[in-house]
């Protein structure tokens, strides 16, 4: 589903941000990439995204080849992913429900679709009760919930969670883990970006260690591993 | 694009507007600002055109004929002129229909009484011009001809309308570049603020897959109404002082041009209100275009 084949990204030909990584994270499967800061997460999500294009090798996601996409074709490419980041990127002056309604506005759902899918994302994430309520008046968790939803709302194939948990408590993370382990169980292939060390280890999934832009060590049922500085 | 996506991005375009409503009212006041100087110099630009071809259909030059002339002389001055490869129509006017004439136009037309008796005027060929602009080497050309003592014409005023409207268009064209590139500076900057205030929008919407177009559109809306409102607001104006001008023109200017006008209200009305719609929308979407594009480059 999201295949790195020696891929090489160095920013503004000096700084390099990772060199020569390969991994390959198969259809349905659960995945933490972690390291420390600066290591190079964030250029993987960036570079599956395509918000930057690899220096060199080649990117595949869902079949399409990230590199050669043209651009005009991006928006096509990331509503097979679905994205949540660290500060949650709601709108505020939207409610909850319009935050979720707002995703398959962009992207040309029919209302009656809309009207199907938004009330059992909002049951899912368990905030149905609280769907007109505005994003500042809840919580972290909560909010990055939303987000999860506003992620999954147009069923993307990937879903990709960058420091989901940076912002929130132990036991908010825990919940969003927990809601992130489900989204992968209904089939959903998750790939979580992240340097908390409780979430990598109470899940026991694939673990990619990256450190200094290299893959350090790529383990099944895997653990956070302090990585020594090479 | 679906009609339902249509709806949307029109709707949101007329929330930034509300949203963002004192810019919006400021842009709309100096972009019809300046769509009404443009409208002026092209109101003035066709007006004066309209003149100089009202002067023109009426431009004679009157060729006085010598006292002594017998009437064979008089025929072949005629056919001498006539000839003349820019000359249009000869008319010879004797010179007891010229009292006529004159009479008619008085007041007391019995102060020339007992005039036809001893004559003081002379017979005269009235000849038109296919091309104004000849016009002096013509009359070089017919003072040649023997027999010929003097030629009248108000050259003079048509060349100086010849060089106004020279002057007016080059002027509105050069006002008209200019007035373009203010009205979008100013649909742009009214724009940015609306894009800014929207930028965590547009990242998501970026991010969630929205294409390039789905997110500039409610900026183009927001722009082209915007430039709308505008030349709307500045065609008003212009009609009612075009309108109140137009009518009392023959008042103003009086004497002899009593017989010039104006072009009628309507006719001009519709160049105005084609350039100031098509300049408007114009400047309104370069304007929301410039703006958004720095904050698509996710």
């Amino acid at each position: 589903m999201i295949q790195f084949e020696n891929v090489t990204k160095i920013y503004d030909g000096e700084t390099t941000a990772l060199e020569n990584v390969s991994f390959h994270i198969e259809e349905g499967e659960f995945a933490f990439v972690i390291g420390p800061s600066g290591a190079g997460k964030s250029t993987v999500t960036k570079l599956i995204t395509r918000e930057e294009l690899p220096t060199e090798g080649k990117i595949y996601v869902n079949g399409i080849d990230v590199a050669k996409l043209r651009r005009s074709k991006v928006p096509y490419l990331r509503r097979n992913i679905g994205i949540v980041f660290q500060d949650f990127r709601l709108l505020s002056q939207k409610t909850i429900k319009e935050n979720i309604e707002f995703a398959m506005e962009v992207v040309g759902a029919s209302p009656k679709e809309i009207k199907k899918t938004v009330p059992k994302l909002l049951t899912m994430i368990g905030l149905s009760s609280r769907a007109n309520a505005y994003p500042d008046q809840l919580s972290g968790g909560e909010q990055q919930r939303v987000a999860l939803a506003r992620a999954l709302a147009n069923q993307p194939p990937v879903l990709i969670a960058d420091e989901p948990t940076g912002n929130l408590d132990p036991k908010s993370s825990a919940e969003i883990i927990q809601l992130l382990n489900e989204i992968n169980v209904q089939g959903t292939t998750v790939l979580v970006v992240t340097h908390d060390r409780e979430i990598v280890n109470s899940l026991k999934k694939r673990v990619i260690t990256i450190s200094e832009g290299h893959i350090f060590s790529d383990e099944e049922k895997g653990e956070y591993h302090e990585t020594p500085v090479i | 694009m679906k009609l339902r996506s249509f709806s949307y991005l029109i709707k949101e375009g007329f929330k930034g507007l509300w949203y963002n409503r004192l810019m919006s009212i400021a842009s709309i006041m100096t972009v019809s600002a300046s769509l009404i100087v443009f409208s002026l110099f092209l109101i003035l630009g066709m007006n004066v055109e309209h003149l100089i071809e009202q002067v023109r259909s009426e431009y004679e030059l009157l060729v006085v004929i010598d006292e002594s002339a017998d009437e064979a002389t008089i025929q072949g001055i005629g056919k001498a002129i006539g000839a003349m490869h820019e000359v249009g129509e000869v008319r010879l006017v004797t010179k007891e229909e010229g009292l006529e004439d004159l009479k008619a136009t008085m007041d007391n037309p019995e102060l020339l009484e007992g005039l036809e008796l001893d004559n003081p005027l002379r017979n005269t060929y009235r000849v038109s011009l296919k091309n104004l602009s000849k016009s002096v080497e013509v009359m070089e050309d017919i003072s040649l001809i023997s027999g010929v003592v003097k030629i009248n014409s108000n050259q003079e005023a048509v060349t100086a309308l010849q060089n106004i409207t020279k002057v007016v268009n080059m002027v509105g064209f050069w006002l008209f570049v200019l007035l373009m590139v203010i009205s979008i500076a100013i649909i742009t900057n009214t724009i940015r603020l609306a894009v800014y205030a929207r930028r965590k929008e547009i990242n998501v919407m970026k991010f969630i897959g929205a294409t390039n177009w789905f997110i500039r559109w409610p900026f183009m809306v927001e722009g082209i109404v915007i430039g709308l409102i505008a030349a709307a607001l500045s065609f008003g104006i212009v009609y009612g002082g075009y309108y109140y001008v137009s009518v009392s023109f023959q008042d103003l200017v009086g004497g002899g041009l009593a017989d010039l006008k104006l072009i009628e209200t309507w006719t001009i009305m519709q160049w105005v209100a084609i350039s100031v719609v098509v300049l408007g929308v114009f400047s309104g979407m370069t304007g929301s275009v410039i703006s958004v594009r720095k904050h698509m480059k996710v």
